[in-house]
């Protein structure tokens, strides 16, 4: 007969698939004797079992795309399409708008299909020549070329700010650096 | 195993070449491990956050160092470990890694927690000194070998061995304490 503290030892070592089937047969046989040492095998194997189901935890929704952003992974390129596709539209408007014929073809057409607009268009254009005498330097200017190159720059610097504005980066020197800082940050 | 073994090599090539698809699959695979390995150790949500997130940032920074003959996982829960000792020391008033405390149950825990047995487990596991937690964490829970283990935590086996066989009587003598709910 085996010694209880020899087959403790025997337990723990089945409990680290570790035994070979000499001694696992002889804990086999010692248990169907002792109740003791039947006990603590099946509380161990128990607490073994449980532990193995125990659950996982989850980091919040939006953990992958932080690490993502922080690693400049993530597709941070929407700003960037939205800036290019807004410059072509910018400069393709402003060069129909200027060079084609068919603008003030159909604004023409416009007007002279409607009674209605044309008298509009008159009091808007009484008013603009009131208003001509205060904004002719403004007029002028407005003809610049440089305007709307000027208007596509702070368009394209706008776009990119709002972008940061709507992802900010989080720092990992920030994280590391004083944690008590940042535990008030995460705990509101 | 083997394909699941292969299937990491192929993310982590393509993770180097910066690959968000596969940094994400990586991430998909492991976050959820990583966090609750450091929450057990840690008892506190947004700190053990913090820390996975350092932990992965580590990771994929350092990743063209790792090397692939070893097991990813290990030296993943290597860094885990590393971030949180590192943590730890940094926040001694807040936690003690070779005390008795962190007995305290949160309701994060309780949130999740359903069935009864699993709720003194834990509880019990919260109440054990954090290197014998570590250690029961990581062979029962996370199934790592003794190797692994001595690799992650930098500890002979055979210490290893000692301190589990302790880690389990302690454990079951906690449980024993435990008033049934």
């Amino acid at each position: 007969m085996m010694k209880h503290k020899e087959i403790e030892r025997l337990i723990q070592k089945s409990l680290d698939h570790e035994t070979n089937e000499e001694e696992e047969r002889a804990l086999r046989l010692h248990l169907s004797g002792c109740d003791n040492c039947r006990k603590l095998y099946q509380e161990l194997t128990q607490i073994e079992q449980g532990l193995g189901e125990l659950i996982e935890f989850y980091p919040r929704h939006d953990f992958n795309d932080r690490v993502l952003r922080e690693l400049n992974l993530k597709k941070s390129l929407a700003w960037k399409k939205v800036t290019v596709v807004f410059a072509g539209s910018w400069l393709a408007s402003i060069l129909f708008l200027v060079f084609s014929p068919w603008t003030r073809g159909m604004i023409t057409n416009l007007l002279t299909s409607t009674p209605m607009l044309v008298r509009l268009f008159d009091k808007i254009h009484v008013i603009a020549v009131s208003f001509g005498q205060i904004l002719t330097p403004l007029a002028k200017s407005f003809f610049n070329p440089t305007y709307p190159v000027i208007g596509l720059i702070f368009s394209i610097v706008f776009i990119y700010f709002f972008s940061k504005i709507l992802h900010p980066i989080r720092k990992i020197e920030g994280n590391t650096g004083s944690p008590s800082k940042r535990w008030d940050l995460l705990r509101g | 195993m083997e394909n699941h073994t292969a299937n990491i090599k192929e993310l982590i090539e393509e993770a180097l070449a910066d690959n968000e698809d596969a940094c994400r699959k990586i991430l998909n695979l492991y976050k959820s491990r990583i966090f609750s390995y450091v929450y057990r150790m840690i008892r506190n949500y947004h700190d053990a956050e913090d820390i996975t997130f350092d932990t992965f940032i580590r990771c994929f920074k350092s990743l063209s160092s790792f090397d692939r003959t070893r097991s990813f996982s290990t030296w993943l829960f290597t860094i885990a470990h590393n971030v949180t000792i590192d943590f730890i020391r940094k926040n001694k008033q807040q936690y003690e890694y070779y005390d008795e405390r962190h007995a305290a149950k949160e309701d994060f825990v309780e949130e999740y927690e359903k069935k009864k047995k699993m709720e003194r487990i834990e509880e019990a596991l919260a109440k054990l000194p954090p290197l014998e937690r570590e250690l029961i964490v990581l062979f029962h829970k996370e199934e790592c070998s003794y190797k692994e283990i001595s690799e992650i935590l930098k500890i002979p086996v055979s210490t290893i061995k000692i301190k589990l066989h302790r880690a389990r009587k302690k454990l079951r003598g906690i449980i024993h304490e435990t008033p049934k709910m």
